[in-house]
């Protein structure tokens, strides 16, 4: 997993909760990057799961809506950072349309070693956008604050359904409706 | 600040430069990796700028061709603009600009690439420029659209064009003053132009000629092979040929022409013809003539019978023929007359027994050049020729070689054949182990072999040559010279033969030999004298004399034991006679229960124990070959119903259900021998119920074919036995083989009846065989093939009744026999049915008897003291001229026996031991005693069915019994008459005949109410008349003949007609 997801999570975990509850979740012992996080590293997966819990356990926030919190300020800072990509798309359809296609495989080219969702367009109306979700970590909590601050970035008022949930989360198909 | 605040940003911080390190390291390695591949990146930017400079240069040089090409080259827009033209071509380029417009080379190369465009493909044209000739390929490239124009100057060509025009005009004066015929010709072969030689030779004028087809003055005899000549040189683009063929001149004159045509083929497809012709009819004539004396000679030598091979100076073949190559199996590699002489003798050496001396003999020929003398060769294959050489030479000059190779191989083989087979044949008589003896007219002894002087102990020929063979071979006391003179009468009349004689050897003892004399006749086929050979046959005659001995005490060892059975058969039968006898007389006395069962013990073992004797000397008659076979009428379903009935009581102590069955189609009468078959019969059945503990046995016949007067009938005895063992099944017919030991003990038997079985069936021409299971049961099964009888067939024997007792009663009875026992058995049989017997106790107390008194029966005992039974009925015959019914009592049951009874006399014999009834019938039926008033009885139960009524007839008589006898009189003459003849017009096919009889037969039939058959009379009268169901006729008739035969036979003995 990229360093710069640990690096943002504990940058918003400091900025909710203060420098105490981030010294509180780092046990170092219990992480094989011994807490210490850079933007441009990679780290195990189960470290951020290791982290989210302890976060979880600390606040009395639940994993999904710490995830969701968690993808809607990455949000934020990916729209300051790669401010470029984010005018190249009109809408939330058109980027999320362009996701797998385009972002995801510059994405690659930058982070060979990256581990990415997939998100395949299964029907697009004028208002509607129905995908499917797929990725063996099941963080679609994540994928849906990403996607609820992606609406804000562009003013839109996005609402999302969740059509069918398989594999305990691996597979998620839903709709994005645009009002 | 707490100090609990500042552990956790000391953590904070820590964590935070661990990360900076960290983030620095990433940044350092990815930097290193930015710096190689930026690296990377300007090495390929180098190569590529160095590619890019080589390619350029490349394409630079590339450009340089058009322009430094010494012929013209341009490029044309199809507008008509000039887009390049190099230094070559800037003569053309200015002579076809346009003045006005510079650059600009007009409309005409618009239209030459819309020509080029509808050509698709490039064209040429021609310019001139200052005295310059230029073709321009025009080359237009679509896609680019423009023309590329290749130009090449053609100045030189054209020149030399020119220079030839005027040389041929030179030449042209040549050809009109020849003195050959020249002419020319298109390719069709017409003239345009001829030469005055042509019409000065053929005759013909100008105006004749031109544009006339050259073949129309061709000898018509040479039209089709001069216009294929020329075809073919057309066809093939030949420049020049060769060709001689004649022409017809004007005034009809045959002119040989020797002709050299020469074909021009322009490139644009255009031919011209010319030809140059020689006037050559004198030499062809003069050559022609030759060539015909030359085939004829060829001809000749090739049919030659002969070898033969021509050649020149060189050694070049000239002529050779098909006999040498064929003889010697020559290839010659092209013609062959074209080959070598070398060539041909190298095929022929290899061939050779001797190919060397060949070899020498052809270089001398070929040296001297003399004719030589015949030489003879043999190839390896055997075969045989000749050599002969002539040279060939004209005024004093060698000029060629010839060779006569002559086949002379039947001619050697005939001589060396005829003295190696007479080599060959000296060699096998010498070598042969016979003796040779040759002599003249006289008898003297010309010539004699050694083998024979050694045969005969003579020391060698000289001893014996000279002599008369007849005084010194012939033994003095010979009684059989016949021989001898037989042999030499044959010699006389030329011919030969073969005999056995005994001759004197010189020591006067007698040697055994087979003589093959022949004449031997000289040239003129005149007799000088014979030859013999002689093989010595003593060796064999002692094995012959061994031989006869061994089968003469063979037959004395084989009578011997005849004689020893009949003893023992007599011996034997005489005590048992008694035994069964009595014990069955005491049957019929008063006896206590116990009594009964141990009576019933006795007879029921003396049954056995004779049933076992007469197997054994059943088998021994068989093997001896001495049992016969009789063909006498019986019936099958009585025959059946009787040996069952006979094994009913075997069966009667176990809980067996013996049945049986007779097939219907079987005839009523047969023609066999029931005795033997009843004898097979009672042996599978008796052996059934022995093997059957309880269940079912069953006695079937069945026809299973019929073809002629014959049926194949099938007999089988079928058990619900303990079955055969499988591995027994194949040996169950042998000599004393039961299946094993323990069924012999338990069971008892000498294991002699299937042997027998097997022995008589096989004797009847039969075959028999057995299928069994172990456990389920088994089925014997034999077959018969016997002739359909009729009722005039059967034995009287089995038409008469067993008399009552009254009708025996005060028949006087004479019983000679020396057996006290069986005389008191006898005698008690006879008187309990009323008879009066007197005895004696051997022939000649029988013959006082006869002289004393008189009988109406002799019974009489054959083996007796002092006088036996045979020689006392001889006597009785004889002497006494008595011909008082005898009948013979005898234990001999040895076949041959009853013939030799009879011989002496006597009218029947009883084997002993006897049943009461037997006896009793035997009497009945010598004294013939029958009772009439029971005849439908007495009948075979077959017969009975057959019924027919005189109602009718005397109906028709009302009363008149002479008419009635009249008329049965008639029926019984006539009938069977009429019944041969329609066998017999069956025979022959006469069918009109046979409806004929039958038509005739049917209202006696009817009259007499012969229901059985009137049906039956009407089938044949029907079927014959319309030539239906034939194949069924004959047994109709036969079915027609036996029941008539029955019914006249019944007439004839009620009305004594």
């Amino acid at each position: 997993m990229k360093g710069i997801i640990f690096t943002e999570l504990l940058e918003m975990v400091e900025s909710q909760f203060g420098v105490a509850v981030v010294d509180q979740i780092i046990q170092p012992d219990s992480l094989e990057s011994k807490g210490v996080f850079t933007a441009v590293g990679t780290y195990p997966y189960l470290d951020f799961l290791t982290i989210l819990q302890h976060l979880s356990q600390k606040t009395g926030i639940t994993i999904p809506e710490l995830e969701n919190a968690f993808g809607q300020y990455l949000a934020g800072s990916f729209t300051k950072l790669y401010s470029s990509l984010f005018k190249e798309f009109s809408s939330t359809f058109d980027l999320m349309i362009h996701l797998d296609s385009y972002i995801h495989q510059e994405v690659m080219k930058l982070y060979p070693d990256a581990e990415l969702p997939s998100f395949d367009v299964i029907e697009r109306r004028a208002t509607e956008l129905e995908m499917i979700y797929r990725s063996h970590r099941k963080m679609f909590p994540f994928a849906e604050g990403l996607m609820k601050a992606t609406a804000n970035y562009y003013q839109e008022q996005i609402q999302l359904v969740v059509l069918e949930n398989n594999f305990d989360g691996a597979e998620i198909r839903f709709k994005l409706v645009n009002n | 600040m707490s100090n609990h605040e500042i552990d956790i940003y000391k953590r904070l911080l820590d964590r935070e430069r661990q990360a900076r390190k960290e983030a620095e390291r990433i940044l350092e390695n990815k930097s290193k990796d930015l710096y190689i591949a930026n690296q990377e990146l300007i090495r390929v930017n180098q190569n590529l700028e160095q590619t890019i400079l080589d390619r350029t240069k490349e394409i630079e040089l590339a450009s340089r061709f058009p322009k430094e090409n010494p012929n013209p080259v341009f490029r044309i827009s199809f507008d008509g603009f000039l887009l390049f033209a190099n230094d070559a071509s800037q003569k053309i380029i200015d002579a076809l600009s346009n003045s006005k417009s510079p650059g600009y080379l007009g409309r005409e190369w618009k239209r030459a690439a819309r020509l080029a465009k509808i050509k698709q493909k490039s064209f040429s044209i021609e310019i001139q420029t200052d005295n310059r000739y230029y073709l321009l390929n025009i080359c237009p490239i679509f896609d680019a659209q423009y023309i590329n124009v290749y130009g090449t100057e053609i100045t030189k060509l054209r020149e030399a064009e020119k220079r030839i025009d005027e040389s041929q005009q030179q030449f042209g004066q040549i050809v009109e003053n020849a003195s050959d015929m020249i002419f020319r010709a298109d390719e069709n072969g017409l003239f345009h132009y001829i030469n005055p030689s042509v019409t000065n030779i053929l005759g013909y004028t100008q105006e004749d000629l031109l544009g006339k087809l050259y073949l129309s003055f061709v000898h018509p005899d040479y039209l089709q092979e001069v216009e294929e000549f020329y075809d073919r040189q057309l066809e093939n683009k030949v420049l020049t040929t060769y060709y001689e063929f004649p022409v017809f001149s004007k005034n009809q004159q045959m002119i040989w022409l020797a002709q050299n045509t020469q074909m021009l083929f322009e490139p644009n497809g255009q031919v011209s013809i010319t030809s140059i012709a020689r006037d050559i009819t004198a030499k062809r004539e003069s050559d022609q003539a030759v060539l015909n004396l030359k085939n004829r000679l060829i001809t000749l030598l090739s049919n030659f019978k002969s070898g033969v091979l021509l050649a020149d100076s060189n050694g070049k073949v000239e002529t050779t023929n098909e006999f040498l190559l064929n003889w010697f199996q020559i290839n010659i590699s092209t013609s062959p007359d074209k080959g070598t002489i070398y060539e041909i003798f190298d095929q022929i050496i290899p061939n050779l027994v001797k190919p060397d001396e060949f070899k020498k003999t052809v270089d001398l020929d070929l040296t001297l050049h003399q004719t030589s003398e015949r030489k003879r060769f043999q190839l390896i294959d055997g075969r045989v020729f000749d050599l002969e050489y002539t040279p060939i030479i004209t005024e004093q000059e060698k000029k060629g070689s010839f060779w006569f190779f002559h086949d002379v191989s039947d001619e050697f083989y005939s001589q060396t054949l005829l003295k190696r087979s007479e080599e060959k044949y000296r060699g096998i008589i010498e070598n042969l182990e016979m003796g040779i003896l040759e002599v003249d007219n006289d008898e003297n002894i010309i010539m004699v072999n050694d083998i024979f002087c050694k045969m005969l102990g003579y020391d060698d020929s000289s001893e014996m040559v000279g002599k008369n063979a007849r005084s010194i071979l012939l033994p003095e006391n010979i009684d059989k010279k016949e021989v001898f003179d037989e042999a030499v009468t044959l010699r006389e009349k030329g011919k030969s033969n073969v005999y056995e004689a005994l001759v004197k050897k010189k020591d006067g003892s007698l040697l055994p030999i087979i003589i093959s004399g022949a004449p031997i006749l000289d040239e003129t086929g005149k007799l000088v004298g014979s030859i013999g050979l002689h093989v010595d046959i003593s060796s064999q005659k002692e094995t012959e004399r061994v031989l006869a001995e061994a089968k003469e005490k063979a037959e004395a060892s084989s009578h011997a034991k005849e004689v020893f059975l009949a003893h023992m058969s007599h011996e034997i039968r005489t005590p048992m006679n008694a035994i069964i006898g009595m014990s069955s007389l005491l049957t019929n006395t008063e006896l206590t229960g116990k009594q009964k069962v141990y009576l019933d013990a006795i007879r029921t073992s003396s049954k056995n124990l004779l049933s076992i004797i007469n197997d054994i000397l059943d088998f021994s008659k068989i093997e001896a070959g001495k049992l016969n076979v009789e063909q006498i009428g019986f019936s099958v379903e009585k025959l059946v119903k009787n040996a069952v009935g006979s094994v009913n009581h075997l069966a009667a102590g176990k809980s067996i259900m013996l049945s049986f069955s007779v097939d219907s189609h079987i005839h009523p009468v047969v023609l066999g021998d029931p005795t033997r078959i009843n004898q097979v019969l009672l042996n599978l059945l008796s052996n059934a119920i022995k093997f059957t503990p309880e269940g079912k046995v069953d006695l079937s016949a069945k026809m299973i074919q019929a073809h002629g007067g014959k049926q194949e009938i099938v007999f089988e005895v079928k058990d619900s036995g303990i079955g055969i063992d499988p591995s027994k099944m194949d040996k169950i017919f042998e000599s004393f083989s039961q299946e094993d030991e323990s069924i012999s003990r338990k069971f008892g038997g000498t294991g002699l009846g299937l042997t027998i079985s097997k022995q008589l069936v096989e004797l009847m021409g039969g075959k028999i065989w057995v299928e069994s299971k172990k456990g389920i049961g088994t089925s014997f099964y034999f077959s018969l093939e016997l002739n359909k009888g009729q009722f005039k067939d059967l034995p009287q024997e089995q038409r008469l009744h067993l008399p009552t007792e009254n009708k025996l009663k005060g028949i006087n009875v004479l019983l000679v026999e020396d057996n006290q026992l069986n005389q008191f058995l006898a005698t008690t049989i006879l008187e309990g049915k009323g008879m009066i017997v007197e005895t004696a106790l051997n022939g000649i107390e029988a013959l006082d008897a006869l002289k004393k008194s008189t009988f109406d029966l002799i019974l009489m005992d054959i083996q007796m003291p002092y006088m036996g039974g045979i020689e006392a009925t001889e006597i009785i015959r004889s002497e006494l001229k008595l011909d008082v019914p005898i009948i013979a009592l005898t234990a001999k049951a040895l076949t041959g026996d009853e013939d030799r009874y009879k011989e002496a006399g006597m009218n029947e014999f009883v084997s002993k031991p006897f049943e009461p009834e037997q006896l009793l019938r035997k009497i009945a039926q010598v004294l013939k005693i029958v009772e009439s008033d029971k005849v439908t009885d007495s009948v075979p139960s077959d017969v009975r069915k057959i019924a027919f009524s005189l109602d009718k007839i005397k109906e028709v008589a009302s009363g008149n019994e002479e008419f009635i006898v009249k008329m049965i009189s008639i029926f019984v003459q006539n009938t069977p008459d009429l019944v041969q003849r329609m066998h017999i017009s069956l025979q022959t096919g006469d069918f009109d005949q046979v409806y004929s009889m039958a038509h005739q037969l049917k209202p006696s039939i009817d009259l007499l109410e012969i229901n059985e058959i009137t049906q039956l009379i009407r089938h044949i009268e029907e079927s014959s008349r319309n030539r239906m169901e034939l194949d069924s006729l004959s047994d109709k008739i036969d079915t027609v003949d036996s029941v008539l035969t029955y019914v006249v036979g019944k007439l004839k003995a009620d009305f004594n007609v």
